[in-house]
């Protein structure tokens, strides 16, 4: 298995080693300062820094010597759904995108507005699989983020450590070979060998229960320094947005059982 | 890329193959849990995470293949200096104290609590060198601790990224890498010895582009709060009463304001 870089220092390192320039080394720089922002106190669920998880993707990218903008845009591409801006909506809006565009530039904020419109779900890995050919740049530039992002996932037996090694075994066997196929289609056979080596790796690896994280978290979870707690408003806000989809949500359930009832009265 | 780890996974799957028991490993995920509750948002000099520091702290204390509670307090080294506990105080307390005892265990928390207590400078470290003898097993792995967060810092050229951090990295290892080395060879430990030795060579040699230098100077650590978060009320206050109070003529009465 490959060890990739897991820390700023590392990820400095390794851009020096592979020859990017000092101009792309302040812009990925400027890149790990907006991270730090966004993901300070976040974790995964295997009890590992969100940051790190960035850092790796980055790396990853790096490694295969992608332009500079797209390792930048690895650095934060979790920005728009994972990233704390300080308002109330937890999703992609006008102002976070001004806010990124400022920090680390408009191509670098192009590919992480494009990862986070890129659906990735069973309906939408096949269909990105056939049409790998099709995808415009930035397009590509997100699917190749993502792959990376779907491999540092898989690193150091990280699944084990947050007892879904079931899950990974079923993930594995729908979409790896998927995902072999859009690294091969993006031009990168490399990542597909690597894709391959770690996920199977991953899939029979042993972590013995003491060393696994008791977290329980499904999903990545914030560990707010316990000197500091949510702004009122923020929390408030949120508790009300929360409100209306659970009202809508239920709305919605209702009118279905009624147009349920007429069908069966009709 | 490293032969330490830099994350609890890496340190984890270190210590397995290292041949750490189930036990063992136990009590260093206790340890790993407590870390990243009194750490988290906290990162040093280089941009680094505390917690990245910690874990590599404790890596090179499990490949010299100490004894797990020696790795876990690496993990928690420095929790009486940078710990963010919520009680608004600083340093070393009575019911801090307790609550590291609750979640690691006595023996862990006795080399935490001694670790402050070594003080590492250079007035101190030829001293130090001078006198291992009568040290007893827990003070000869706490200063084994103090070499370890040596080595793991200067090893990422923690000291290098912030502007005139280089200058005075530099000058310690100049004046003092040598009396480190000495201190682990002495203690038993020449592979240790070895790689420290190592990184002062390379640290005197390293150079930083200035694209990369932290345009703010700041040697210590620093804490970065998720934006939707502000400090509590009852520890802010307390912070501004230590502060004023350490400013004035009643800086004595400090010890005496209760925790929040």
């Amino acid at each position: 298995m490959v060890s990739y870089a897991q820390t700023n220092v590392q990820l400095f390192d390794q851009l020096r080693r592979e020859g990017y320039s000092n101009e792309e080394i302040a812009c990925v720089r400027n890149a790990y300062e907006v991270a730090m922002r966004l993901f300070t106190g976040l974790f995964l669920p295997s009890g590992k820094p969100f940051l790190d998880h960035l850092v790796g993707t980055a790396s990853i990218l790096v490694a295969l010597r992608a332009a500079v903008e797209v390792v930048a845009a690895g650095l934060i591409h979790a920005a728009y759904f994972r990233g704390d801006f300080g308002s109330i909506r937890t999703t992609i809006s006008k102002a976070k995108r001004e806010e990124i565009k400022n920090s680390v530039g408009a191509k670098v904020e192009e590919v992480v507005a494009g990862y986070d419109a890129m659906d990735w779900n069973s309906k939408s890995i096949p269909a990105l699989r056939d049409n790998v050919d099709k995808l415009d740049r930035i397009d590509r530039y997100v699917l190749l983020i993502q792959l990376a992002n779907e491999l540092e996932h898989r690193m150091d037996f990280a699944d084990l450590y947050s007892d879904s090694a079931e899950r990974l075994q079923r993930y594995t066997e729908r979409y790896l070979p998927s995902m072999i196929d859009m690294a091969h289609g993006l031009g990168f056979p490399s990542l597909a060998a690597e894709l391959a080596q770690t996920f199977r790796e991953a899939a029979s690896g042993e972590i013995p229960i003491e060393a696994r994280s008791r977290s329980n978290q499904p999903r990545s979870y914030l560990i707010p320094p316990n000197s500091y707690c949510m702004r009122r408003w923020i929390s408030v806000g949120q508790e009300c947005v929360s409100g209306v989809h659970r009202l809508r949500a239920a709305l919605r359930l209702r009118t279905r059982f009624r147009r349920f009832v007429d069908r069966f009265a009709h | 890329m490293d032969r330490y780890a830099q994350t609890n996974l890496q340190l984890f799957n270190q210590l397995s193959r290292e041949g750490y028991s189930n036990f063992d490993l136990a009590c260093i995920r206790n340890a790993y849990e407590l870390a990243i509750r009194l750490f988290t948002g906290y990162y040093i000099a280089s941009g680094r995470t505390e917690i990245a520091h910690t874990v590599g702290a404790a890596s090179i204390l499990g490949s010299l293949r100490l004894p797990a509670p020696v790795v876990a307090s690496g993990l928690i080294h420095n929790v009486y200096g940078n710990g963010d506990f919520g009680d608004g105080g600083y340093g070393v307390a009575a019911a801090r104290r307790e609550q590291v005892r609750n979640a690691v265990g006595k023996d862990v928390e006795e080399y935490v609590y001694r670790f402050p207590a070594l003080k590492w400078n250079a007035k101190t470290i030829s001293a130090i060198r001078d006198s291992l003898d009568p040290l007893g097993e827990i003070d000869r792995h706490v200063l084994l601790i103090r070499l370890a967060d040596q080595l793991d810092h200067h090893r990422s050229l923690g000291g290098f990224y912030y502007h005139g951090g280089v200058e005075s990295c530099r000058e310690h290892i100049t004046r003092n890498g040598h009396l480190t080395v000495e201190t682990a060879e002495n203690l038993g430990f020449p592979a240790l010895a070895a790689e420290l030795a190592r990184v002062s060579r390379e640290t005197l040699l390293a150079e930083i582009p200035v694209e990369l230098l932290d345009p703010i100077a700041r040697a210590r650590s620093r804490i970065i709060v998720p934006r939707s978060y502000r400090r509590r009320l009852p520890v802010a206050l307390r912070q501004k009463l230590i502060r004023r109070l350490r400013a004035s003529r009643f800086a004595s009465l400090v010890g005496r304001i209760p925790c929040v």
